[in-house]
This record gives structure tokens, sequence and C-alpha cells, in this order.
């Protein structure tokens, strides 16, 4: 062997390492950072941790969806060996009961993974947490279980298979229930199988808000099963029901005949899924004679007894017929409406000019969004006076010429017998956390005033008459009184009225002096009966009677019926959830009703009492220990003592007081 | 020299056992990806170094002398065995190189290494007069290099080929074999090797991705990349033993010829630096055992086989660092290897015994050798 050779080469080879060393510093500790970035970022993946859904109750904290941890089973077929399928078909056999012959069909698919068992149960996959074969994994997939069913189902709506609301509530309040996920990184293979979790990164998911409804299970039930017999009995079409608490705007219950199951929304038609009492509209017949009629009382054009001729059945008007089903000669008013004369109050109806109706029926609602809190509502249509033929006041006076959803004739009813506030309808009472911590208190929301109060005590009286001795007396009951209004309307079919199929209604409200509940009942095309008063009265009547006698001494120590105007009123939360513009005059009639309360009377001097109703006026005036005269009705335009001049005790003021105009509250 | 016996049997023994818990690292998720174990993999490996101990102790009892006599039998046994796998291995990654005995299948080339180098040693030995003469001597010699080389070419194997080359020029240097001779036709083989290089599909592609990724800056390919990744990984201490993430399949073949990699990122700079300092006590071992050999043949078998291990780590390492294009060369006592393993083991028990033999015989020869070939 050649020495100097040989050293050459171990020269050579110390080089050739000292390469490799110098490389691999630079690989490993120099470029270090950079390559355990890179190298992070293909070994690990952040993975979404779902939030869990908020949970939502009635009014009573009656739980009515919650969520169930569901566990779906996938296999990787890649991955299992044919003597791991027998023992999973065996296993799977075993605890869910199928026979192994399903499991090994299922594995013998061409996909790549399938999944073996959807949403196994806990008490299920508990049974399956030791058994561990390559390829077999699962994932956690929630299941929203709707505890009742086919309950309250158009209000709860449902949720997608991404977890997220499609109707009702649900959609409405999507984000509110559902919360923030978290995420957590997970280290995986080249793969994509999960190894193992880093648990000082993990984001932990914040739980969705839950919601308590307004709306009482109990009730609801009542209104479901009453429906669904009603539709069976008098062989309609369908049926939409909506029990509201007219003091508030709340819903108490909202129906439709037929009902779905939320739990499986995929085996019903949209058709059978879509909330009818918000969503399709009809021509509310004489069961919008009441608002007519508050119209004409409330400017003091028609008092009830004011006679009228009801041409005994048939009248012409215009060169159209107007027909009544029940022929009468003289009506007095008040009987207009007990023996709901079309005639009659197409007549009456003549008094009052046209954009003064048409005012107050937009102040009502119609032809607008209620603005309650659920998905899909429709608006109706009401046309404006200028686009109206000769005919179309007299035919709007008993509900025809005009569309309304079944929730705007509620709200409406509510403000017509509460004393005059139109409430914004509202399904849902709060949002709470977990622990039951209030995130958002909804408070009632007026929107404004229609009528005044002793307007709305007088239509309650003519609606009490009704149920005593008119229409409605298919509606009555033994120990408590009840005011409400039948209707009857010819369905329009391909541009013509049917004789054959009506839309029957009617809307009831208990203890009439005093309301409490406003329940609106509205049968699709009954072929027994025909008329609101023999179809939807009875209906209403059984519900009424099940909801008294739930809870009897809630409606018996009823108030006297001159209830103060605004007893229960609380201020508008300016910031509820709503989304939809609010009128401006919301916020004035908040304010008047504040500045009653806020009055400085130790100050001795004279306050402005512009924009006060009459009857807070008369309550700072007494309250300063001045005389006061009141000239007119309505709202205080002006006043003898000039605003910010100190008090005589015992002077007199004299307030002149006008209607409040109307023009621009409620158009837009 | 019953020392540095110890040291190089020891030195293979320790990397041999860093090796079989690499290998169980690298490899576990392979394995439970593909056989349904986590030791599918790890078990074979285990079965072949425990053969290999077994093996490298019964060559080192072997007396190195006896191999004279088989060389010339065996060197053109080879030749048929490898002009035999050119026509019946089945072909993997587009290379005939194995040949399937039904219980053990082997690579041609890993045998035909050891056996050229013994070949070589040999003659050398015995044509050390006419070394200098260029057709009487040297031509002799440079015949063998140029079929065996040739034929691992063919099947095409042409990174074993080309280190095979390598390795012989390195012995004939050694040997005392004239300069001239040795550049004149490195440089001829360098071209031929080029064009074959050039020829072969899946070579060229590896070598121009090389080209190509270093010229701009980038890795050659996915593997090279991924080795990177994990080297990087490392740091200096690395992640640990068994906590390599980029064994999670990753990085293809992990627990094969880029075990490197994994070893970087478990143990980091400091590992892989203190690995590559036992190939270098190995090879100066080696090289000791060579110098203080009895006899010719013994210095040049010794340092051949040294010289063999040494480069194929080097080579090893390289390309897991991405310095030079990629190559299917296992890391010596390391990587998951199957029979290569077992061949090395045998080359390392003579080595052994070749150090036995001059500890042995004290009689200093080093003289003889510097009088008889000149600088």
């Amino acid at each position: 062997m050649n020495n100097s050779r040989a050293i050459w080469i171990i020269i050579f080879v110390f080089i050739a390492f000292a390469t490799l060393v110098a490389r691999l510093f630079d690989i490993q500790i120099i470029r270090s950072e950079e390559l355990k970035y890179y190298a992070k970022r293909q070994q690990t993946i952040v993975e979404k941790i779902r939030a869990d859904r908020g949970l939502i109750y009635d009014r009573n904290n009656v739980l009515l969806a919650y969520n169930r941890n569901d566990v779906s089973f996938f296999l990787d077929l890649r991955m299992v060996s044919n003597k791991n399928k027998i023992k999973i078909a065996k296993k799977f056999s075993s605890v869910f009961g199928e026979t192994i012959r399903h499991y090994e069909d299922l594995m013998d698919a061409s996909g790549k993974t399938i999944c073996i068992e959807k949403k196994a149960p806990s008490e299920k996959s508990n049974l399956l947490k030791n058994f561990k074969v390559a390829g077999l994994f699962h994932r956690e997939d929630p299941t929203r279980v709707y505890y009742y069913k086919d309950l309250a189902s158009y209000v709860l709506g449902y949720v997608g298979s991404d977890y997220h609301g499609v109707d009702g509530v649900s959609k409405y309040y999507d984000n509110v229930l559902s919360g923030q996920d978290g995420s957590m990184v997970v280290l995986r293979d080249a793969v994509g199988d999960m190894i193992t979790v880093e648990e000082k990164e993990t984001k932990p998911a914040v739980p969705g808000i839950s919601l308590v409804l307004t709306i009482d299970k109990n009730y609801q039930q009542i209104l479901e099963e009453e429906l669904n017999e009603g539709v069976k009995k008098y062989g309609g079409k369908s049926a939409a029901g909506i029990i509201m608490d007219p003091n508030n705007g709340e819903i108490l219950a909202l129906a439709n005949s037929g009902g779905f199951n939320p739990n499986k929304y995929w085996s019903y038609s949209d058709t059978a899924r879509r909330d009818r009492a918000i969503t399709d509209t009809y021509e509310p017949g004489s069961t919008f004679k009441s608002f007519s009629m508050a119209a004409l009382l409330d400017k003091n054009l028609v008092n009830e007894n004011d006679e009228v001729f009801a041409e005994n059945g048939k009248y012409k008007f215009e060169n159209v017929f107007i027909t009544d089903a029940h022929k009468s000669g003289w009506l007095s008013a008040r009987q207009v409406i007990e023996e709901s004369s079309n005639i009659g109050m197409s007549k009456l109806t003549q008094k009052i000019d046209d954009d003064t109706f048409y005012k107050y029926l937009r102040a009502f609602g119609f032809g607008n969004y209620t603005s309650i809190d659920l998905p899909g509502e429709v608006s109706g249509m009401l046309r404006k006076p200028n686009v109206w033929t000769p005919v179309s006041k007299a035919f709007l006076s008993f509900g025809y010429g005009l569309s309304v959803t079944p929730i705007q004739i509620a709200t409406a009813y509510c403000a017509l017998v509460n004393g005059g506030i139109l409430y914004q309808p509202q399904v849902v009472k709060k949002e709470i956390k977990r622990d039951g911590t209030i995130v958002e208190q909804d408070n009632p929301i007026q929107v404004r005033r229609v009528i005044s109060a002793a307007t709305s005590a007088r239509i309650r009286q003519l609606l009490i008459d009704v149920v005593k001795e008119g229409t409605g007396t298919e509606a009555s009951l033994e120990n408590i009184t009840i005011g409400g209004k039948t209707g009857t309307s010819q369905k329009l079919i391909d541009g013509h009225y049917s004789k054959e199929f009506y839309n029957s209604s009617f809307v009831g409200f208990f203890p009439a002096e005093n309301p409490k509940i406003v329940c609106l009942i509205l049968v699709n095309s009954p072929t027994v009966g025909r008329y609101g008063g023999l179809v939807a009265a009875p209906i209403f009547k059984n519900v009424a009677e099940r909801i008294i006698s739930m809870n009897p001494g809630n409606f018996e120590n009823y108030q006297s019926p001159n209830q103060p105007e605004g007893q229960d009123f609380k201020i508008v939360n300016a910031g509820n959830t709503n989304n939809k513009p609010a009128l401006s005059q919301d916020k004035e009639l908040s304010n008047t009703i504040n500045q009653s309360n806020n009055v400085d009377i130790k100050s001795g001097l004279m306050p402005d009492l512009s924009n006060y109703s009459l009857r807070e006026a008369i309550s700072v005036i007494s309250r300063l220990g001045l005389k006061c005269k009141i000239n007119g009705s309505g709202k205080v335009v002006s006043q003898s003592i000039t605003p910010g001049i100190s008090i005589h005790k015992g002077a007199l003021c004299v307030v002149v007081c006008k209607e409040p105009d109307l023009v621009g509250a409620s158009v837009y | 020299m019953k020392k540095l016996a110890v040291i190089i049997f020891f030195d293979a023994f320790i990397l041999m056992l860093l090796g079989l818990i690499i290998v169980m690292s690298a490899s576990s998720t392979y394995s439970e990806f593909k056989f349904d174990s986590l030791f599918h993999l790890f078990n074979y490996h285990f079965a072949k170094v425990v053969v290999g101990i077994a093996c490298l102790i019964f060559f080192s009892a072997i007396p190195y002398e006896i191999y004279k006599k088989f060389s010339k039998a065996a060197i053109i046994a080879i030749t048929f065995l490898l002009l035999l796998t050119l026509f019946i291995a089945p072909e993997i990654k587009g290379a005939g190189r194995w040949i399937n005995l039904g219980f053990f299948s082997f690579q041609p080339a890993d045998i035909a290494k050891l056996i050229l180098i013994i070949h070589l040693a040999v003659l050398l030995e015995v044509k050390k007069d006419v070394l200098q003469n260029y057709k009487e001597g040297f031509l002799y010699l440079l015949f063998w290099v140029i079929v065996i080389a040739g034929l691992v070419l063919a099947q095409p194997n042409v990174s074993n080929g080309v280190l095979l080359v390598f390795v012989s020029f390195m012995l004939l240097y050694v040997g005392g074999a004239k300069l001239s001779h040795l550049l004149v036709t490195a440089l001829g083989c360098l071209i031929f090797a080029g064009i074959i290089a050039m020829t072969i599909a899946h070579s060229r592609e590896r070598i121009l991705t090389f080209i190509h990724a270093a010229q701009h800056g980038g890795t050659a390919n996915i593997q090279v990349k991924q080795a990177l990744l994990g080297l990087g990984s490392g740091g200096i201490f690395g992640v640990g033993m068994g906590h390599s993430l980029q064994s999670n399949l990753f990085l293809p073949e992990a627990y094969g010829d880029f075990i490197f990699a994994i070893l970087g990122e478990e143990l980091g700079f400091l590992g892989s630096v203190i690995v590559l300092c036992c190939y270098l006590i190995l090879f100066l071992a080696g090289i000791l055992v060579a110098k203080k050999a009895k006899d010719k043949f013994g210095q040049l078998l010794a340092f051949g086989i040294t010289m063999s291990v040494t480069i194929y780590a080097f080579v090893n390492v390289a390309v897991a660092t991405g310095l030079v294009p990629t190559t299917g060369l296992p890391l010596p006592f390391i990587s998951y290897g199957g029979t290569s393993l077992i061949f090395l083991c045998i080359s390392v028990g003579i080595l052994i015994n070749i150090a036995f033999s001059s500890a042995a015989v004290k009689k200093p020869i080093n003289q003889n050798i510097n009088e008889t070939v000149p600088a």
C-alpha cells in the first residue's frame, strides 16, 4: 500500500465528511426554523370544534329543542383487510341490530371511504369505544332534537345537514344559536389520519345562546290539536291559528294544520313545511269590518246607533252588486257589525274619505311587514287610494280587494282591543346563556298608536255583542266574556270569486273587558259549514275553553272595562335585535309616554305639553295644581299658559288637542 | 491489532443497534398503514441484523487468505450471475436488480462489489511487478472493473455501478497503479458513465431534476424536500428518539435510503455528526488495519472494504442532504437493507479477520511495500 497515496485518500475522505457536517450545520441549525415551519404546516391541520347549538325553551322554560351527541362511524376501505371487515360486520351487527350481511354489503362499495353507521346515539357508540380496527374512525355528528316532534314546528323551524337553521327561529336567530366554533391543532400523517391533538393550541368553542320563546307549549298544543280536529271535522284544506297576548305582541302559539316533524324535515314537502300563518295571504272578508268601523268611530263619523238601510240583502253600488248573507232592512251601526252586513258596512264607510281610510288601514299594519322575528314573512297587498276604483273603498270595508296574512290580522286585532297600540309581534322573549344569565331581553316593541283608547273600548263592546247575539254566537262561553268577529271570504280563483271555496275565519279575544288573549283561526276551504261563524268560531271556542280551564285563575278577576291607556307599556328597547327599519314615529310615541312621568313638577314652571296625549296632559296639569279645560281630542297642539312661565296654583289652562296626523307615519 | 478489531466490531454493532431503533421509528407508521402491524418491517430488519452479526462473527473466523484461491472462479461465476440477472430478474422501479431464490431475494450487485474488491486485491498483489505496464498489468485489472461495473450499470443500476468504478479506482490508486493510466481511464470512464447515465431514463431524470433544482435554488424532488424538512425539524438536539413526525408517511421510504433524514430529525445536528464520526472512526480503523496487514492482499482487501463502506455512507448522507442527485444506496448498518446488510456484515467480518491475522504476525511489513512500490 502506498502510504502517501493513502494519506491523500484520508484527506479526501475528511474533506468529504467535513462537507457533510457543514451541510448539516446549514440545514439543521441555520435553516432549522424555516424548515420546521414548513414541516409543521404539513404535519398539522387546524380542525374545527363545532360549537354546541343554543337550546330553545318555551316561555315557561320547557325545553323544546336540544342537541344529542351522536357519533357517525366511517371506514377507509383501503386500510381495512378482509379479515377485519368480517370483524367489523359482526361487531356492528351485535351493537346496532342490523344483519351481518347488511354491513358486508356496505363494505362492498367501491368508494374509498364509506359511512357505515350514521348518527349513532351515544349509548350505542359507547359500546364501540374500545373497538379499534385500522381504517375505522368516527366523528362527532350531533343531532338536533325537537323533543315534542310536530309541536311548534313552524316557529322552531329545523336545521339542515350543515347544522344551520333553515326555517323558523332556527333560521332567524341562527347567528345567535350557532355560537362560535373553536379550533384545535391536530397532528396528522401524510394520508390525513389524526395522530394526536396539540392541547396547548386548542381554542375551545363558544356554545350558542339559548332562546326563550314567547310560545306557551300548552297553548301551542291546544291550538294544534284543535286546528287538526277542526280540519277533520269541517273538511278544510288547511287551517292556521295564532294566539297572541294583545298587551305586548307576544305570540303565545302559532300553528298550521298538518304540521311537520322537524326531526325528519326531509320527508315533508316544501308546502307542508311552509309557515302559512305568515307566508300565505288571503282576503280577510268580514273580520276586516272591525278595522273599518274603528276608523269611523275614531274619527267620530259614525255612532253605534246610527242607522243604515241594508237594502234587504242586495245592493247595486256603482254598477256592482253587493250582497248580504243575512237579508236585513234598517240596521244600526252596531247591528251592521253583529250581523256582518256588507251592504251596511260599505254604506257607512262612504262617510270617511279615501286617504283617511287608507291611513288607518296602513296604521293597522296592512300592506306592510309586521316585522315578526320569523323568516319568510310577506307584506300582503293594500293599494294606494290614487289607484282605487269608485268601489274600492266599499269592498275594502268588508275585507275584499286586499290581501293580508293571518299574522297581520292577529296583530291588528291586538291593537284594536288593547287600547289602540300596535305592537310588533314577536316569538322570542329573551336570549340566555347556558348558566341562565340573560344576554338580551326582547321587550315589547310598540309600533304606533292607531286608535284612541276610547275607540278601542267601543270596538271591544261591539265585538262582545257579535259573540253575544250576532254571527259569532258559536264562540261564546259561559263563564267569560268573549269578543270576536267572524269572516267568510270567497276565494279568488282564476280571477273569479269562487262560490265553492271560502276562507272561513274567526278572530276572538278574552276576557273581553280586559283582553289577555287574542286568537285567530283561519280555515281554508271548509266543505262543512263554510261560514266563519260555523267553522272557525267553534274551533276558537274549543281553544278558548281549554286555555281557560287549564288556568282559570288567570282569566277570572279581570279589571274594570276602562283600562287605562298604556298601563302595561314598557319602554321600547331601542337596541332590539330586529334589523328591519323602525318607524320614526316609534320613538316619538315612546318619548311621549316617557314625558308624562318625567315632567318636572316641583320647578314651578309650566312644562311644554305639546304632543302629549289628552290623558297625559290632564294628568300633568292636575299634578301642577291647575284647572284645565280641554278643546278637541288626541294630542296637545297648543296650551294657554306659555311653557317656561311660573305657575299660579288654581289658574286655568286651556289645552287644544288634535287627532294625531298619520300622514307619512306608516306610508313609506 | 486486537484493539482495532474490537473498535471495528463495536462501531458496526452500535450503528446496527441505532439502526434498529431508527428503523423501528421510521417504519412503524408505514407498517401499520400497509401491513396492519407496527412491527412488520422492523421484524424483518431485526432478523437481518441477527443473521448479519452471525455472518460477521463467522467470517471474522475464516482466514482471509482462502479467498485468494477462489477469487477468479468467484468473479467468473458472478459475471454469469449478473448476465443471468439481466434476463430473468423482475423489474423493480425500472431496474432489474434482484434475484429471487424463493426464501430470499438479493441484489447480485452486492456480492459482485465484494468479489470485485477481493479479486482486484488478488490481482494487485499478483501483478505488482507488471502493474506499471499498461497492457500487461493495468489493462488486466481494468478488464474486470469494466466487466463487473458494466454489467451492474447495464441492469441498469447506475449509482452502484459508478461507485463500484470509484472504489476500484481508489484501490488501483492505492495499490500502486500508474497515475497517468488512472487519469486517462478515469476520463474515459467519466465520459462513458455520463453517456450511460443520460441514456437511462430514470437516472437521467434524477440528474436533470438535480441540476434544475440546483440552478433554481429549490430542492430536487419530493423525497429530498421531505428529507430536508425532517433534518431541519431536528435542529441541534433533535425531537427525540421515536418522535419523528416526518416518518408519518411524509417521507417516502423513510426507513430505507432516506433513513438519515429521520435520524437527523430525531437526534438533531449533534446526533447526526456523532453518527458521521462513527463512520469516520470505522474508516480510520479500517485504514490502520490495512496499514498493519501482514501482506499486500490483506492490505488492499482491508482498504477496499473500508473504502466501500465509507463511500456508501458518504453518498447516502450526501443524497439525504441534497448535495448529490438521488441514488438508491442504503446507509450502511442503519438502513432497512435486506440482504445488502448481510453482505456488508460479511465484508466487516473479513476486515476483522485481517485485523486479527496481522495481530498474530508481528512482523513489520510496511517497509517492504514502500520499497517495491515507489511513490
